[in-house]
């Protein structure tokens, strides 16, 4: 069910009513039946994936809590009469036999989103190896469908496995409440990842009607919807035209392209994150904020800790600190010391570290070079501009600029976006080649007159709709710097007088049922010139 | 051992106030390469093995917290 | 939730519905410019005065661009209103008749099959909005757009169909939005963007009519252009279940609701190409006993007097000098074989004469001065492989430019 139809609407209205009405005990089961009518709408046959996967967790985060519960008995009743060498035996015992567990729970779901999402990338790549040995047979390329949500849930389950396995929290007993944080139907889709001691009880605890709670979680999915609606589907027309054929374009019509689709995800991700959000709200669960105005990030790496927030602090948390911290690291950090000296030599396991969680990033994204040269691009520029932040600062101070004046943190957050704009030629070019090229011929041949000629008039929108755009861009703007300085706008809002509160809501659907793009666009010419 | 602890810290970021900060995690003054930088440190400095299950914010956010999970580390050996 | 809130949410939505309810009205199917003047023909139709009419001429765009009504009301005294609209889906003729027979009773529809050829059949999201756009929202309406979009599926789920799209490397289009065909709304809330008017927020859907559906496009009424005369052939093509599914529903209709029928093929120039399917379509009609007149006979186009080199203003339709002389010969004809009551003189219907002696002026100033000459087309050109389609023409082909 895409966010955007009216199956939706009316499903989340009808789900709204049924959570509110029905006695306590029942409201988390109205969740789970909803969040898998919800899955059955967009593949029954791919939800024995989910079913499958939430059964592997389930038991084996039970198994892990009973080894658990097991090991802390023991450990208490025998406090007295073990030794610390004992104890020291004892506890790498159960940190076998729990490894064996997470090993095999994860090895198994994640196999399942590997072989899913990056067989058939795996056999061309392979095939195209062994072609040039002149080898006939190949790998035959299977007819593969990735259920809905897969790139989450599946990091969701190993999020839970492994906090138990680090003892976290204690196991969820009941499969059909675990089958619920693992299947919600808000972050479904595309997230935001969630960890259970964040989220599993706010599923299972009944919520009641708060109005204040509700109006402002319906506020929210409003603003979802404009973000998506009025930006994110516009953008999209000029983005997608430049990006179908690149070929005639060059220079800042490129660049435009690029930066434009970073505009038009961010609408569109984060505006699906409100709506996410906003309905969970009005059922009186909170889900994790994924997205805090990345565009004011003043590098690249503050960059990925504003945006997509839940997927960065899984891999902190479940690739980075583990690598880092871990013992084969430590004595990389002991020999690179030795070789590079003090600064460079105990920070470059880290950039490894760092730039192994960029390429994860970049692939994990999908299943072809491009996401690989976006993971790589992400990675050298992040370790690269740790390393460069102190010459900055050195040339800023020749040059007497104050690093800390407004003047500077603009360019900080100009540069951020320029440099991640070009990223997105790899997420959204259509291939790898494509994307060096459209990256190439942007910085190769700058061309400022495409700015006066009305060329921009060629890619679907008219100048109304870039006026549109830009009105929207102000808007966000405002939004963010209010958010930044800590204002809370809906609460900001529901201060106010209530003519002017009801204004601004009013004012918010009909011009997000005017100025919305949907609907197929309507053009004179067609009533008259019919298209055969 | 508050001393010691005080130098690595201000050695890693000198532009923090580790004495008056109470949320060095919870407001990202302190970063993920920080907290990795620092661990090494510590686990050589304090002979301890931080692992990745204490990098919680609570036991990271204040000078003090830390000083506990040293300590408590260093009891356990 | 307390009185209160629950009272401040109720209030709230009733609002908003209050907003949103005249944007439906604004932002609806142009009702000038664009559309080439469709809406208008429904709002005269609805600002008719009820149970004036005798008979109903439906149809693609020949119907409108032929007859004349204030003429056959100045000769015989009958009320005979042309409610067709361009390339106007043949499946969708009885909705449109229901509507018509909301407020009028009349005796006779006259059903021009032109639009029986696989290639006006077609449906398409534009041919079907020019019919259910128009129409207020009504439970004949709601009937009106489900029809189109079953149509549609079934029309593209067609074994000949889908051969020959695949035989031309076309896609089969994807289905049509209900929403968007239901509520109008959401295709036309893009009219921001394209320009609206002041008829889109004051107007209403009834005016009152000037020539009682007169065509009166521009220069359109007075083109002349020469076209090669039709080369008339009785062949009759091989009719297929959908083409025949739409003749049954129309005659079903008219026997059920006691409605009497005749079909028509209006007279204009035919290619080889397309006559057999229009034959076909009257020889099952008649063999159903159902009227019909073919009018693109050598025979009739004689006794009509369609002249081919200076009665229509393309191919497909005749000019208003064509009408006139199609007029002519149409309403004597209904007056013998229908003899509906002649009404001249009687209250209630000055509006018909206003109409007559509008558009005697009409006529008179269009040809001294708006007077169109289009040079024909190159040879060969309009015959065989001419895949020219019944509503593209009027701009294209006398090149006078859209209004604004």
């Amino acid at each position: 069910m895409d966010f955007i139809s009216v199956t939706f609407m009316i499903f989340i209205l009808i789900l709204i009513c049924l959570y509110f009405l029905v006695p306590d005990k029942y409201k988390w089961m109205v969740l789970l039946a909803g969040s898998y009518v919800f899955y059955a709408f967009s593949g029954i046959k791919l939800m024995i994936f989910l079913i499958f996967t939430t059964g592997v967790t389930f038991v084996s985060g039970r198994k892990l809590g009973d080894i658990n519960e097991e090991s802390s008995r023991y450990l208490k009743e025998h406090k007295a009469d073990l030794t610390r060498d004992e104890k020291k035996q004892y506890k790498s015992q159960i940190t076998a036999r729990k490894k064996r567990i997470v090993t095999a729970a994860v090895v198994v779901n994640l196999g399942i989103l590997i072989f899913l999402k990056y067989f058939n990338f795996i056999a061309k790549n392979i095939n195209l190896v062994i072609g040039q040995f002149g080898v006939t047979e190949k790998v035959p390329l299977l007819n593969l469908l990735l259920p809905l949500g897969i790139s989450f849930y599946t990091l969701q389950s190993i999020a839970y496995i492994v906090d138990l396995y680090r003892g976290k929290y204690q196991a969820d007993r009941n499969f059909l409440k675990f089958a619920l944080f693992m299947s919600f139907f808000p972050q479904i889709i595309q997230g935001p990842i969630a960890r259970y001691d964040q989220l599993a009880s706010q599923l299972y605890e009944p919520h009641k009607f708060d109005y204040t709670r509700v109006t402002q979680g319906f506020q929210l999915v409003l603003w979802g919807y404009m973000k998506k609606l009025i930006l994110a589907d516009r953008l999209a027309v000029a983005v997608n035209f430049i990006f179908d054929d690149p070929a005639p374009h060059e220079g800042f019509i490129l660049f435009f392209a690029a930066a434009g689709y970073g505009l038009q995800v961010y609408a569109d991700f984060s505006g699906g994150m409100d709506i996410a959000r906003g309905v969970s709200q009005v059922l009186g669960i909170e889900l994790a904020l994924n997205f805090e105005r990345p565009y004011f990030a003043k590098s690249v790496e503050e960059f990925w800790r504003r945006w997509h927030i839940t997927l960065g602090s899984w891999m902190r948390d479940y690739v980075f600190y583990p690598l880092s911290l871990s013992k084969n690291f430590a004595n990389l950090g002991k020999r690179t010391r030795k070789i590079f000296g003090n600064y460079i030599g105990k920070k470059l396991p880290t950039f490894l570290s760092m730039f192994i969680v960029f390429l994860l990033v970049g692939v994990w994204h999908g299943s072809s070079w491009k996401y690989v040269a976006y993971g790589i691009w992400n990675g050298v520029i992040i370790v690269s501009s740790i390393l460069l932040e102190p010459v900055y600062q050195k040339m800023a101070q020749k040059c007497g600029m104050d690093t800390e004046s407004a003047g500077w943190k603009f360019f900080q957050m100009f540069r951020t976006f320029v440099l991640c704009s070009f990223g997105r030629f790899f997420s959204r070019g259509k291939t790898c080649m494509k994307a060096i090229d459209m990256f190439i011929r942007a910085l190769a041949f700058p061309n400022p007159w495409v700015f006066f000629n009305g060329g921009f008039l060629n890619f679907g929108l008219s100048y109304k709709d870039y006026n549109v755009i830009f009105i929207s861009i102000l808007v966000l703007l405002v939004v963010g710097i209010m958010q930044e300085r800590g204002v809370h706008i809906r609460e900001k809002i529901a201060e106010q007088h209530i003519c002017f509160r009801w204004v601004i809501y009013l004012g918010a659907v009909l011009t997000l049922l005017v100025f919305g793009y949907y609907g197929g666009g309507y053009s004179a010419s067609e009533f008259i010139y019919q298209q055969f | 051992m508050k001393e010691k602890l005080l130098e690595i810290l201000n050695d890693l970021r000198p532009d923090v106030e580790f004495e008056k900060e109470t949320k060095l995690i919870d407001d990202g003054i302190l970063d993920s390469f920080d907290i990795v930088s620092l661990v090494s440190e510590l686990n050589s400095e304090f002979d301890v093995e931080i692992n990745v299950m204490d990098l919680e914010p609570v036991n990271f956010n204040t000078i003090q917290a830390m000083m506990e999970l040293i300590e408590k580390l260093q009891e356990e050996g | 939730m307390t009185k209160k809130q629950g009272f401040k949410i109720v209030l709230f939505l009733l609002i908003l519905g209050i907003l949103i309810y005249p944007l439906l009205g604004i932002f609806q199917i142009a009702a000038e410019g664009d559309t080439l003047g469709i809406k208008k023909r429904y709002n005269e139709f609805y600002g008719e005065p009820e149970n004036t009419w005798d008979c109903v001429m439906v149809g693609t765009s020949c119907v409108d661009r032929e007859w004349i009504a204030p003429l056959a009301w100045k000769n015989y005294g009958m009320t005979v209103y042309a409610m067709n609209t361009d390339v106007q889906p043949l499946y969708l003729t009885t909705n449109v008749l229901t509507e018509v027979r909301k407020t009028q009773d009349i005796k006779l529809a006259v059903v021009d099959v032109r639009g029986i050829k696989m290639k006006s059949l077609r449906p398409d999201e534009v041919r079907i909005r020019r019919v259910t756009d128009c129409m207020r929202f009504s439970a004949n309406q709601w009937e009106a757009v489900n029809k189109g979009i079953q149509f549609h599926n079934a029309y593209y789920s067609d074994e000949e169909v889908l051969k020959k799209l695949k035989k031309n490397k076309e896609e089969v289009p994807e289905p049509l939005d209900a929403v968007a065909m239901h509520v109008p709304f959401v295709k036309y809330h893009s009219r921001w963007e394209s320009g609206l008017r002041k008829i889109d927020f004051v107007g209403t859907d009834t005016i009152e009519s000037t020539m009682k559906g007169v065509y009166d496009f521009e220069n359109t009424p007075f083109t002349v252009e020469e076209i090669i005369p039709t080369f008339v052939t009785d062949k009759q093509a091989e009719l297929n279940e959908l083409q025949t599914g739409v003749l049954d529903e129309i005659l079903e209709y008219g026997k059920e609701t006691d409605l009497e029928l005749l079909f028509i093929a209006s007279p204009t120039q035919l290619s080889k190409k397309e006559q057999p399917e229009i034959n076909a379509a009257l020889a099952y009609l008649e063999e159903q006993g159902a009227n019909v007149i073919n009018y693109n006979t050598e025979e009739m186009y004689e006794e009509i007097g369609i002249n081919f080199s200076e009665d229509l203003y393309n191919r497909h339709h005749l000019n208003s000098r064509g009408a006139v002389k199609f007029t002519e010969y149409f309403s004597k004809y209904l007056n013998d074989t229908y003899h509906f009551p002649d009404k001249r003189g009687q209250e209630g219907y000055q509006e018909w004469d206003m109409a007559y002696e509008n558009f005697v002026a009409f006529y008179e100033d269009g040809w001294a001065n708006k007077y169109t000459y289009v040079y024909p087309e190159q040879e060969g050109g309009s015959d065989e492989d001419d895949e020219e389609d019944e509503d593209s023409e009027d701009n294209k082909e006398t090149g006078e430019a859209q209004e604004d």
